[in-house]
């Protein structure tokens, strides 16, 4: 099996006595786009700072191509960064930005001037070359740094928080103008982000990072359908966490488990792999808001409750309802807005349902 | 509200300038009087300038007080960057505090005690004084002024940009003389030219230090109008004071030219 691009092994990073990163293991394959994603302080950018030099971890191994990279400064590795801040030299022009990495490798004049007009051209910057770092938008900013840090072909690009700068609609454009550069350059991207948007929407795979550890790796659709924790489900998305009880006895495997939270019993599923559960043991139910149901009818679910409308918040394209349940739990519905739906109003009866497959129970 | 001056205010202000330049304005016109009583106006006339330029003594003591004032400042340029580098760059050392104390002390320090204490080194380690005395003297004054400046563009430096230059691929001799030194170049200048004027306008470091051969203008100056003020010494005065003003608009220039060009 052929060593991957990037592997970290058993990674370490401490200040003072806060563990920034902590025994963190992952993988990153040749032409890969993943993302790290985790709350601020997580130690997500201390690993990226990690893998570009510019940090030494006290434990561990960050290895590329197989060969081990400790002792090689910044400037001797083949992994450029795309700098939150962008970094553009304020006193070179946009044209000499792009060159400073072919200059440093020592690349011919005429030569030079090819690539650099090719990334230009890659981020659709032509005819801005002359300009300088303060005579430019910021979404035009973003498009020079990436170039920049494309520009000397680097096996591994890192990218720090690369749309943060950047207003929403804008973020948007660029989120699909990036993963484009990626597929068609086919250079491995890691983007460390604590926008989760950012990552579900480019990464082919996401670590979720949590005070200094990976708390669950997979592709963007696993990770959000199958969160391995609490915290993860909390984290992600907009969930609904209602804490209850194992009722009765834990079938083998996967199935509905029924689980009481105070006067109410809600029947929801369990990963086959999970540890298994116990009759009686504290556990989270986790739905999402997007997966509960919301009908003035009754419906023919699973989990059917009734409940009356408590808070509406219109967003547009879809609606948040906080709805109470006759019992003691209050849930999150998402409901996309139609025009033939006729529209909720506070205090008015719905019904809510979710099949059981939508509810996944984890520990606490 | 409005931003304008009110009478009061108007009047304020114009008696603060007078308080300024009247006196300097004074030293100028006298420069162009003919009558060689100070204080009496006997039209106008350039003799003075031409009489200034016969006065040997007044002529050697300017060239030694420009080389000492070019000297020094290029010295206190080199150290006091280099200070600064420290001071922003290698974070919270040991003694960091101490060696900010240390770099910043020669700055509020009576000038007569710095000068009595390198006088007082120069005999003890037996160093004839002349012209180099003096430019060590100065450049240790000048050094703190350039470090101050030096260090206050740093502290708003954005490290992502070093970092960046190191990242594409330049050594950290590459990242210096590429990316850091071009940035705080504008400061360095700033710091040369304030070294350099006041190498050129101090006495007392120059009266302890210097020995014979080696006097600076303001000493010559000061020598000559004990026994009087003469229109030559308003002239000499006046020169000084338009050559100090190009000095700066220079600098000023070519701050504005290093922002603009790439």
């Amino acid at each position: 099996m052929p060593a991957p691009l990037i592997a970290v092994e058993g990674v370490t990073k401490s200040y003072g006595t806060v563990r920034a990163v902590d025994d963190v293991s992952l993988n990153i394959e040749g032409g890969e786009f993943f993302a790290l994603l985790g709350p601020s302080g997580c130690g997500k950018t201390t690993l990226m700072r990690m893998i570009a030099g510019f940090e030494t971890p006290d434990a561990g191994r960050i290895l590329l191509d197989g060969r081990d990279l400790a002792g090689d400064p910044p400037n001797r590795r083949p992994i450029n960064m795309m700098f939150q801040s962008y970094a553009l030299f304020p006193h070179m022009s946009v044209e000499k930005n792009i060159a400073f990495p072919l200059r440093r490798q020592g690349m011919g004049s005429a030569d030079v001037a090819q690539r650099v007009a090719d990334m230009l051209r890659l981020v659709q910057l032509q005819g801005l070359g002359a300009r300088r770092p303060d005579q430019l938008s910021g979404g035009q900013k973003a498009r020079v740094a990436l170039a920049r840090a494309l520009a000397g072909r680097p096996r591994l690009l890192l990218l720090d928080e690369p749309l943060s700068a950047l207003d929403r609609k804008l973020r948007e454009e660029t989120r699909f103008e990036l993963a484009q550069v990626q597929r068609e350059l086919g250079v491995a991207f890691l983007v460390v982000t604590h926008d989760q948007d950012e990552a579900m929407a480019m990464a082919q795979r996401v670590a979720v990072m949590r005070a200094g550890r990976i708390e669950q790796l997979g592709a963007p659709r696993a990770v959000y359908e199958r969160p391995a924790s609490r915290w993860l489900a909390a984290f992600l998305g907009d969930a609904n966490l209602i804490d209850g009880v194992v009722e009765g006895s834990m079938p083998q495997g996967a199935g509905p488990v029924a689980v009481r939270a105070g006067e109410t019993l809600l029947s929801a599923s369990v990963d086959a792999d999970a540890a298994p559960l116990q009759a009686g043991q504290a556990v989270s139910v986790a739905i999402r808001a997007e997966r509960i149901g919301l009908s003035v009818d009754p419906p023919t679910q699973d989990n059917i409750f009734c409940g009356e409308v408590r808070d509406i918040a219109y967003l547009g394209g879809s609606s948040v309802y906080r709805i109470a349940c006759d019992g003691d739990v209050t849930v999150r519905a998402a409901r996309l807005e139609s025009a033939d739906a006729a529209p909720l109003r506070r205090g008015d009866r719905v019904f809510i349902s979710w099949p059981s497959a939508a509810a996944r129970v984890l520990a606490r | 509200m409005t931003n304008r001056l009110g009478y009061g205010g108007l009047l304020v202000l114009l008696f603060a300038f007078a308080f300024l330049y009247v006196p300097i304005g004074l030293l100028v016109a006298y420069s162009f009087n003919a009558s060689k009583l100070v204080t009496v106006w006997g039209g106008f006339s350039t003799k003075w300038y031409a009489s200034l330029l016969q006065n040997e003594a007044l002529l050697s003591a300017a060239w030694v007080s420009l080389r000492v004032a070019v000297a020094s400042a290029f010295i206190a340029s080199v150290l006091g960057t280099l200070a600064a580098l420290a001071l922003a760059r290698y974070g919270r050392f040991r003694g960091r505090t101490a060696f900010a104390a240390m770099i910043y002390a020669p700055m509020v320090m009576p000038e007569v005690v710095i000068g009595l204490a390198l006088l007082l080194m120069f005999v003890t380690l037996d160093v004839e004084r002349g012209l180099w005395t003096v430019i060590i003297a100065h450049a240790t004054l000048g050094m703190c002024f350039v470090a101050v400046v030096v260090h206050a563009r740093l502290a708003r430096f954005d490290r992502s940009l070093e970092e960046a230059a190191m990242d594409l691929g330049a050594g950290p001799v590459q990242t210096f003389a590429l990316v850091t030194l071009p940035l705080i170049a504008p400061a360095i200048v700033a710091g040369f030219l304030l070294a350099f004027t006041i190498s050129l306008d101090d006495f007392v470091l120059a009266s302890f230090v210097s020995g014979p051969g080696s006097t600076t203008l303001p000493m010559r100056i000061y020598a000559q109008v004990r026994l009087g003020v003469t229109p030559e010494i308003n002239a000499l005065s006046t020169l000084l004071l338009g050559f100090v003003g190009v000095v700066v608009l220079l600098g000023l220039a070519f701050g504005r030219l290093l922002r603009r060009r790439g």
